[in-house]
Formats: C-alpha cells, structure tokens, sequence
C-alpha cells in the first residue's frame, strides 16, 4: 500500500492515512507484545489489515489480488523491523523514532511528512548516525545533571561570599589576589553558563507528539485543522520540558474541541473551512514564551459572564466593568466550563485551573486573549532556568528581600513629596508611560506598617518604587532600599514557608545569612490588585489592608474623578476610561487650524475641553487666551483618554477627588454629554459622557504631525 | 537494630520532658541567629542557613502551646529532616538519646491539654517523669496555625 502511494497510484486520503496510523499502531502493540513474551500476539488485526486490503483494491491501478500479497508483505515487514530492533542500539532519545516507525516514515515518504513534519527526515539520519558509529554525543544521567546543578550552585555561593570578603579585607586587596580572583569569577560564570546548556533541550522534544494527536482529535470532531509549530529550537531546561508538556497538551486539545469550529461553521462565517492551530516557541526577556493560537471562534465573554454569575463569582454589575483580559481569569477558575456539553476530551471543568496550576508550580505564568470569531490565544511563559536566577536585592524594615530580575520592569527613586506618587480616591498610584500602576507598600503588604498611605507619604523618608510585571499585572513595589542584582541560587522552601503565599524560594547572601525570594505573584494576590475575579480598583483599605478585610462587596457603582469645571460647575468622569491623570503647561499647547494640541509624551494629542460640547458652559469663543485667562494658572490638569484608539487629552479646570458613586443616586438625564446625574457631597454633579463629548467635538481625524 | 526498640532524642521544654524519634533528627546546634519570617504563622519562628541548606525554624513552645521563652534564654536547636526538607526546633536544652521498649509507649491521655495533644503521638515514664513523644509530621504541620488571619488561602 505504502509503495503504491509512493508510486502516486492512489491519492492520500484522510482514509488512507488513518488506516496507515491504525497499521503503525497495531505494529507498535505487535512490538511491544513481542518484547514481552516472546511471540507474537494472537490477537486479530484483521479489521485493519482488511482495510488496507479494501483501499488497495478500490484502487484502479491497483490489481485486486495483489492487495493479500502486500499486506503479507506488510507483515513480514513488521517482522523484519522487529529484528532490527533488537540488533541496533537505539540510535535517538526520541520514543518516536524506533527503527519501526523509520521504517514506515521512509516508505510512505512525501506524504506523511506532510503529517509529521520533519519528523521522518529526522529519524533517519539520526539512524544513520546510530549504525555509522561517528557519536559525538553521550548519554548522561539525569541525576548527574542534578547533581552537577547542585554542586554548582554551592560553588555560585562560594564565589559570592569570596568576593563579599575580598571587598572588605585588605589583605585581599592586592593585585595578585584580584587578578586570581577575577580568573575564578569568569570560569565560574562560565562552567554555570556551560552545565545549564548541558541541561537545556529543544522544545521540538515534546512539539513532535502533537501533529499526530491533533490529526486524532480533529478526525474525532470531524474538523479541518491545519497544524503548524514554528520555534521547536528554542531550548529550556530539562524539567521544564518535561512540566509543560501536560498543559500544552490539554491548551492544544481544548483548541481542537472548542476553539476551531467545523469546516461549515468557518464557511458560514466566511473563513476557510481549515482551521489554523500554531504552537509557538520563542525567547523574550530572559523567559520562554509558548504560544497555542487558533483561528476558531473565540471566547464569548458573554457565556463568560454568564457562567461566573451562575458559579457566584461575580455579580453582572462589575463584570461590565471588567476588561476581557480579567474576564479571561474566570476561565481559571475550579470547576469552570463554558463548554455546554461534556465530551470525553474536555469540558469537564477541571481544566484550565489545573494547566495553571501546572504552570505555576513550573515557575510560569498564563495568560488568554482572545478576539471573538477570530481565534484565541494562550501564552504561556517560563522562566529559561530555575536553579539560578539574576535577582534585586532590596531593603525593607532592616530585612533583605530578594526580586527575581525578570519581573522587574525598572526603578525608581522617590520622595514623599515627589509628584510622581498620584493619589486616585485614597490609592497611590505611579504613572508610568500611560499606565496608571497601583502602588503597594512592601512594609504594609508584610505587615510591618498599619499607616494609611497618604500619612505615610507626607511624613516618611524615600521610598524606592520597583516597578514590577508579573502576567499581565504591572504594579509598583514601594520599599525602604534598593540593593545591587546578583546571581542567586535558589532554594526551594518548606510547606509551612511555602504556604504563607508570598515567598517563592529562599537564597543566601555572601555571608551565609539566608534571604527570603519574594513571589510577585504572590504579592499580587496579597495586596489583591490584580483586579481578578471581579475587584474593581479596591479602596486603599482593602488594599492595604490585612487579608481578612479584603472581602467588603464591590461594585455599589463605579468610581468617577470629581472635578471643578471653568465655571466653577460640579461634574465627574467615569474613571474606567481614564488613561492617566496630568498637568499641561501652557507652553506646551499649540493650535494646528481649528485644534488645540497638547504636546505630550513626544506626541501632539488633540485637546477638548469639556466647554466645547455642553452648550451651556460655552460662554467664550475658545482659544488658547482663553485657558490662561478663565483659569489664571499656566499648568492645567488633564484627562487623557482613548479614544477610537487614539489618545485625547481633555481639559479640567480642577481635580478635586475620586469618589465612588451609588446605583440608587442615579437621576438619567437626556442631555447629550451627561451620562447621568449623582449626589456628591450633597450636590447635583452631572457626570459626563466621554464619547459622546469627544465625538461631538471639533477634533480633526487626522493627528498632524508637527 | 531491634525492631522492638525506638530510640528517642530527649530536649525539656518548660518544665516538660519531651522527645523525638531518633530517625528523623539530623543533627543538634548550638544556639544560632534565626531570621524572622513576616506573615509566618506564629510557631514558625524564622529561617536560617545550616550548611548552604534553608532551615524552617519552629519555635516548639509556641509550637506545644506553652510559655513562651524568655528573649535572654537561649535555645538550642535539634534540626529534624522531614519530606526532604530541614526543619529545627527550638528547644530550652537538648537531654540524651534513650532506647525505649516499644510496648511501654501507650497513648497520650484524653487529660492531656498542654502540649497540644495532637502533636503527640506517644508518653511513657523515663527517670521518675513523662516523657512526651513528639508527632513529627503533626509538628511540623504548620499549615493548620490558620487560624491567625495572617495567611491567605492559597491554590498551590
């Protein structure tokens, strides 16, 4: 049969090719029962062996007698692989790559490499390499690897507590001991450098099982899928390899299931009726980044919200509030299927909590994204090694603590009067780019300081701001010191340790003293900003506070920034839509035709001012006299928006604070601009309706360019 | 080795006499610096290095639910070795290894309250008083001190 494909005599047919996996399947059961008893099995192939036979025989070239022939032939074949097998040394580490499956791979050629991949390819000369004997490589136990790891950690400490001493003795300090030193420094940097290579393997290891089970699943679901895997060079270390090959096979799975649809939906939607599924590798930043994408439907992050008010997860109110990335969390969550019926592959909700477990307990993170009716993308990163990790040491109530490097997105000095530290309601917030970042109190967050922030701040000395990113959360970090970064050894923790959530590891400093590793994820969790599961930005003493306050229902309304119009008006803005809060300076506004523009961050972004829409508070022609002349003041706080995917930047005459308003305040209005009116402080404010305001205002589409 | 026989490690505590199976004490130390842990559960009274090894300190007054010791008493450590990982108890003075006749070990009783009876797995006489035979794996599980607000339930 495999000759005859070869010979281009029959097309290959998904038939044909599941007949061949049926074929290589039984051999490998044949295989194995031989390597077992002896013998071959009694068991009856015939189902198979009787397809071969058919699809030979509808075949018009293929003469009908011959099909008994062949598969005889097939049989033999199968025999004589088994000889080889026990004569060769097993030339490849891949289980794939028995001389049997070569065998196949080879004769069915052009067209199952199409399936496999390179895999075929691969396994060939890899035996040839076997049976040639030039070896250059060698096998090594794993243990040894461990071992070597361990012994080279120990020797990374050794060097750090000799070049914390040869800093502090004298005697030390001459040249001869420094160049010996510096000789030590470099070959230990190296041979840490050379044993973690030894450790790291292609990921294309564990990228050669998927072609196959994908081919399984979407004959199973009856859908097309086109399978490509690109980056299976990219190397981590050995146990990673081996954790994240669990969760990539489920992500890939759930693809298959839920995420492609049938070949008739996606030509209903007006897509080919291949689905697309990608499985990526890639290096960023020091982690290994996998990516599982399809092209298939999508999330609905309707179904979504309407499981985690059903699982008592979220009420409907801040579900609307939340973004799609932490609507996604939900999908995390125990016991979490938006899939409606139970298939034996998934849906059965315990899923994608365990694949983060998973990839948690591995050291990574997970994140989803996803565009509905255009596909879904899982990302999964790992840091590339665990043993050893570049680390920021930093100062907190007289104790070091540890930051592993790659979380930390950069530093920043700052006092207490510094205007860097904004406050949102009662919340201190760093701006960074256009982020607003939550700042949390590394001395609170441990329990050491009970002050409410904006006390702290006035009277307190400098604090160091370390900008953190840990998922997709980014948070700033306050503590008392920054230290240097170092190489650091990490040592796992006991469960009580463990447990307490906010340590990943220990290490210990040049001096023997052991140094708690700090978990940024779980100092997320602690300081609960990462807003999953439905917290809208917590009030600072939810914040801040112990854990057992954090639990005070959400959502009574949503948060607006109160501010003082030029005429002296009450209104508010949803802060939802805020970009970040800022000060222009006169100097910088410039007007191109008919609009004002802000010159900000490098970019000119159009100015608005709120008068330009409501009517009523339009009391001047608006130009720049006007802003310095109403307002008698060269810095004007501002509101920056996005807007139809562009910044806006929008004028207010004074911020005063962020308050929290009450569904049941709530008076609707008609007017065009205000979204509705509230009770603040006792007082009618209106609050207003960015879009509409920015889509009635004189901004030119085009942003010129100066 | 006699299977009838359990060696035990003796340490006082207040005025209690206690113990510990021979097999899982690794070694006794001196007096050391002990480095504190925030948001640790109360008994788990910090961590320190033994030999490039991280080891979970538990403070077993605390731990038994007894006096706490005075700040100027120095407490000696016998580092026990438990699922891999290294703890140590601070205790008011290491005493001897005994070998004890597995069949005079009986069960705590019910009028135990002090230590925490559940961390106790055996009691027998020894020189005229109680010897109480510390649970290791109870002792050590300090994920049950939940009860201090401190922790936060984690997915792990």
């Amino acid at each position: 049969l495999l000759s005859l494909i070869r010979d281009r005599q029959i097309d290959v047919s998904t038939e044909v090719i599941d007949t061949l996996f049926d074929a290589v399947d039984a051999t490998y059961a044949i295989l194995e029962h031989i390597e077992e008893a002896g013998e071959e099995p009694d068991q009856d192939w015939g189902a198979t062996i009787t397809k071969l036979q058919r699809l030979q025989s509808v075949t018009p070239e293929g003469p009908a007698d011959g099909g008994a022939e062949q598969t005889e032939g097939e049989r033999s074949d199968q025999n004589e692989s088994t000889a080889v097998d026990a004569e060769e040394s097993e030339p490849g580490d891949d289980p794939a790559s028995k001389p049997s499956a070569t065998e196949h791979e080879k004769a069915s050629g052009a067209s199952e490499a199409e399936q496999t991949g390179a895999l075929s390819d691969r396994t060939d000369s890899k035996a040839m390499q076997g049976t040639v004997g030039s070896q250059r490589t060698v096998r090594v136990d794993v243990d040894l690897l461990d071992a070597m790891m361990n012994q080279m950690s120990e020797l990374i400490l050794t060097r750090n507590q000799l070049q914390r001493r040869a800093e502090t003795t004298d005697q030390l300090q001459d040249s001869s001991h420094q160049t010996a030193f510096r000789q030590l420094d470099v070959v230990t940097s190296q041979l840490q450098q050379t044993v973690m290579e030894a450790r790291m393997q292609p990921i294309r290891r564990i990228w050669t099982r998927y072609p196959r089970m994908v081919r399984d699943l979407a004959q199973e679901h009856d859908k097309q899928v086109n399978f490509e895997t690109s980056g299976g060079d990219t190397e981590l270390d050995k146990n990673l390899v081996e954790s994240i090959s669990d969760p990539i096979t489920h992500l890939v799975r759930n693809a298959v299931d839920h995420g492609l649809e049938s070949p008739e939906t996606r030509t209903e939607a007006g897509k080919p009726p291949t689905g697309t599924l990608r499985l990526e590798a890639f290096q960023q930043r020091g982690q290994v980044v996998v990516r599982v994408s399809d092209d298939g439907r999508g999330i609905d992050r309707k179904e979504v919200e309407q499981r985690a008010i059903e699982q008592g997860l979220a009420n409907s109110g801040h579900l609307e509030q939340l973004s799609d990335e932490q609507l996604y969390q939900f999908l995390f969550s125990p016991g979490f299927s938006t899939s409606r019926q139970v298939t034996d592959v998934s849906g059965r909700g315990v899923g994608l909590e365990v694949v983060k477990r998973n990839i948690e307990q591995a050291g990574g993170t997970v994140s989803v994204d996803s565009t509905p009716g255009q596909g879904t993308v899982f990302e999964l990163r790992f840091p590339l090694t665990l043993a050893v990790v570049s680390a920021l040491t930093v100062g907190c109530q007289g104790q070091e603590f540890v930051i592993p490097q790659q979380n930390v997105l950069r530093l920043v000095g700052s006092s207490g009067t510094d205007t860097q530290v904004d406050f949102l309601h009662e919340t201190p917030v760093y701006q960074f780019r256009d982020r607003l970042l939550p700042i949390t109190y590394l001395d609170r967050l441990l329990g050491y300081d009970h002050r409410p922030p904006r006390q702290r701040l006035q009277n307190s000395s400098t604090d160091h701001l370390v900008l953190l990113e840990t998922g997709r959360t980014r948070f700033a970090l306050a503590v008392d010191r920054v230290h240097d970064t170092e190489e650091r050894v990490v040592k796992s923790l006991s469960e009580p340790l463990e447990s307490i959530g906010v340590y990943m590891g220990a290490t210990l400093r040049g001096d023997g003293q052991p140094v708690l590793i700090l978990d940024p994820e779980g100092l997320v969790a602690r300081a609960d900003i990462s807003r999953d599961y439905g917290q809208s930005l917590p009030t600072p003493e939810v914040t801040m506070a112990e854990g057992a306050e954090i639990d005070e229902p959400t959502s009574k309304g949503e948060e607006v920034l109160f501010c003082r119009s030029r005429d002296d008006g009450r209104i508010a803005i949803p802060l939802v839509a805020v970009q970040r809060l800022a000060q222009i300076a006169d100097a910088d506004i410039e007007r191109h035709g008919h609009v004002d523009f802000a010159r900000y961050d490098e970019a000119f972004l159009p100015l608005v001012t709120v008068e330009d829409v409501l009517p009523e508070r339009r009391d001047e022609p608006r130009n720049k006299q006007v802003y310095r002349r109403a307002l008698n003041q060269s810095r004007h706080p501002v509101v920056i928006y996005e807007w139809e995917e562009r910044l806006v930047v929008l004028v207010m005459t004074e911020f005063v604070e962020v308050l929290e308003t009450s569904l049941e305040d709530r008076y609707g209005v008609s007017r065009p601009g205000i979204q509705y009116c509230t009770e603040i402080a006792d007082q009618i404010t209106e609050v207003l309706d960015i879009p509409t305001i920015l889509e009635q205002s004189p901004l030119n589409p085009q942003t010129p360019t100066p | 080795m006699d299977a009838s026989i359990q060696q035990v490690c003796t340490f006082r505590l207040q005025d209690l006499q206690m113990g510990v199976p021979i097999e899982s004490v690794r070694e006794i130390l001196k007096p050391q610096e002990v480095f504190p842990v925030p948001l640790a559960p109360p008994s788990l009274a910090g961590i320190m290095s033994v030999r490039g090894q991280i080891v979970t300190v538990i403070d077993a007054r605390r731990r038994f639910d007894l006096d706490p010791a005075h700040h100027d008493t120095p407490s000696h450590h016998i580092v026990l070795e438990f699922e891999d990982d290294q703890y140590s108890l601070l205790v008011d003075a290491v005493g001897n290894i005994h070998d004890l006749e597995r069949e005079v070990l009986d069960p705590v009783p019910r009028t135990v309250e002090r230590p925490r009876r559940h961390l106790v797995d055996s009691v027998c006489e020894l020189n005229d008083e109680w010897l109480f035979l510390a649970d290791v794996s109870n002792v050590l599980d300090l994920v049950e001190e939940t009860d201090d607000g401190h922790r936060q339930e984690r997915r792990r």
